[in-house]
Order: structure tokens, then sequence, then C-alpha cells
């Protein structure tokens, strides 16, 4: 038998991971199509099924980086947003009774997640912005590839989501000791 | 029994698989670009300064190097005859082996013969070697190679 938890946490992860990696593609293809960088494609050279793409000089290939990179992060961004407001608004343990009413005056009920759908997906997405952060971090430091404004405009904003996330959970344990 | 077993590895598998997808994103962004061009595997470059000595020959297969040259004088050096060039990214350490009298060295200092270097990433040091008394033919020859 295996865990819940886990088959949860697989599921939750899926959508990210190609949200991620389509993101990464299309920021690098439109940032070198809109700036007229240079560059081959490789079909199937990563991982069996994935394109590699090479850049004719380091110049196009760090900007091109740059944009990627910084698409890949404002994905994982935008994933975790969608979740913080929905556990902070939309959350079954504490949701507003007006909300709830209109909510299903306008047959909205299933943006109302419970507390186990919504943490599962709210760690995949966080694990997937501290990651995205690490990376731009590495990329920055040990690399110098990305420009380090990315990578500290980056780890602000993972720190405040990662806060807020942290504030749910507190009032979570709150409420269900008053329970 | 059997079915403890078969919990133990379908979690396995599923912690596996769930890590796998996890990583695999940041695994493609950092090897999804690259720049194009051929990556040198080689340590070192040899620089050949030979044509500036009219007697010196220089011949090389593989990693052994193997210089011909005519005497002039009982005891004779011939410096900076080749350059080592470390075209990576770190501090690469060379060793000279060779074999009979004619012994060469890095640097150009006969009273300091070294025959082994550290070589700072991007930096050169040359070659040079000397022909003792001991080895008298008029007609000589030096091998060795680089490790």
């Amino acid at each position: 038998m295996m865990s819940k938890s886990i088959i949860k946490l697989i599921d939750e992860a899926l959508i990210p991971a190609i949200a991620l990696i389509v993101a990464k593609m299309v920021g690098l293809f439109l940032s070198a199509q809109l700036l007229h960088l240079s560059f081959t494609v490789k079909n199937a050279s990563l991982l069996l099924v994935l394109p590699k793409v090479q850049f004719l000089n380091i110049q196009d290939y760090i900007l091109a980086e740059n944009y990627s990179n910084l698409a890949m992060f404002a994905t994982a961004a935008v994933g975790t947003i969608f979740v913080l407001v929905r556990a902070h608004f939309f959350h079954q343990s504490h949701i507003h009774p007006n909300l709830q009413a209109r909510l299903a005056s306008l047959n909205l009920e299933s943006l109302i997640a419970s507390s186990y759908h919504l943490y599962h997906q709210a760690l995949i997405w966080i694990t997937f912005l501290w990651l995205t952060s690490g990376f731009l971090a590495i990329s920055t430091i040990v690399l110098h590839i990305t420009y380090p404004i990315i990578s500290v405009l980056a780890f602000i904003i993972t720190a405040n989501f990662s806060w807020i996330f942290a504030m749910d959970i507190e009032k979570e344990v709150e409420l269900s000791k008053t329970n | 029994m059997k079915n403890h077993f078969l919990t133990i590895s379908s979690n396995f598998i599923a912690v596996f698989l769930l890590i796998s997808l996890i990583a695999t994103p940041i695994y493609f962004a950092h090897n999804f670009a690259k720049v194009a061009g051929v990556k040198s595997e080689s340590r070192y470059l040899v620089i050949s300064q030979i044509d500036k000595f009219p007697n010196l020959t220089l011949s090389q297969n593989a990693n052994k190097y193997t210089i011909t040259f005519t005497k002039f004088a009982k005891s004779q050096a011939f410096l900076e005859v080749l350059i080592v060039n470390n075209p990576t990214s770190q501090t690469q350490t060379y060793q000279l082996e060779s074999n009979g009298p004619n012994k060469p060295f890095f640097g150009q200092d006969i009273n300091d013969q070294k025959t082994q270097i550290n070589v700072p990433a991007q930096a050169s040091v040359p070659i040079s070697f000397i022909s003792p008394k001991e080895s008298s033919q008029e007609s000589q020859f030096l091998e060795f190679n680089i490790q």
C-alpha cells in the first residue's frame, strides 16, 4: 500500500514540472526570436525526448539564458501565488461565510479547497520556487551567467511567499486548537 | 511478509518518482541551452620554437617528442625550444620524463633544471634541454614525454 501523501505529491508535481519546462523553452525561444539571436536546435538530446539548443556565441547564450530563467521563475512564482491566494481566501477551514455564499451563488464552489489538497499543492510549488531560486543563485555565483539582480529578486520573492505560506499554516494550527 | 516487502518497494519507487519529477525541470534548465564549440580535452598545448634553431628537428608520436640535433660544443644548452601552454581553467602539474644523457627541463635556468612544474590556467612555460659533455657524439637526439 503506497502512502496517500506521496501519491498526492506526485499528482501535484506533474503540472508544475511540465509548466517550468515549457516556460524555460518558451522563454528561450521567444527571447532568441525577439532579440534575433542565432541558435541551432538538436532534437531529442535531453532525457531522450527533450530538445537542446546551441548558441553560436557566449553573449547570445547569456542573454537568452537570463530571459528564459526569468520566465521559469515567473511561472513558479505565478503558480505559488495562485495556491497562496487559494489558501488565504478560499481555504475550506477559514473561508469567510459571505464569500462562500457568493461563490455558491456563482456556482464557483470548486474554488474552495481543503487543507489536504492545498498544503500538498503549496508544498510542491514552494519546493519548485526554492529550487528555481537555488538554481538562479548557483548560476549567478558559480557560473556567472544569470544577472545578480534576478537572483536577488527571486530570493526576496521566494522568502516572502514562504512566509505567507507559514502564516497560513499558523492560522490553521490555531483554528485546530480552538475547535 | 510479502505484503510488507511490496509496501516498502512501492513507496520507495513512489519517492524516487517524486524526486525525479521535482529534479527534472532544474536538470532541464541547466542543460537546455549551451554555447556551440569544441571542448578541449587536452591538458596542454605544445608550441614549437624549433625553427629558431637551425640544427634542430622535432618529431612527435602520440605523447612522445623526439628532438634531433647536431652538437657544436662538449656541453651545450638549448633554451626555449618548445613552449607548453595550459589551455584549461585550472592549474596543471606537468612532468617531463626522458631517457638518455640529454635532459629536458622546464624554464631556461640551467642551474635550476625543473622536471616538474605547476602551470596556472592559461599560462605558458618554456622547455629547454641540456646536452652534457658525457654525451660526446656530434649527432644527438633527445626523447621525452610530458605527463
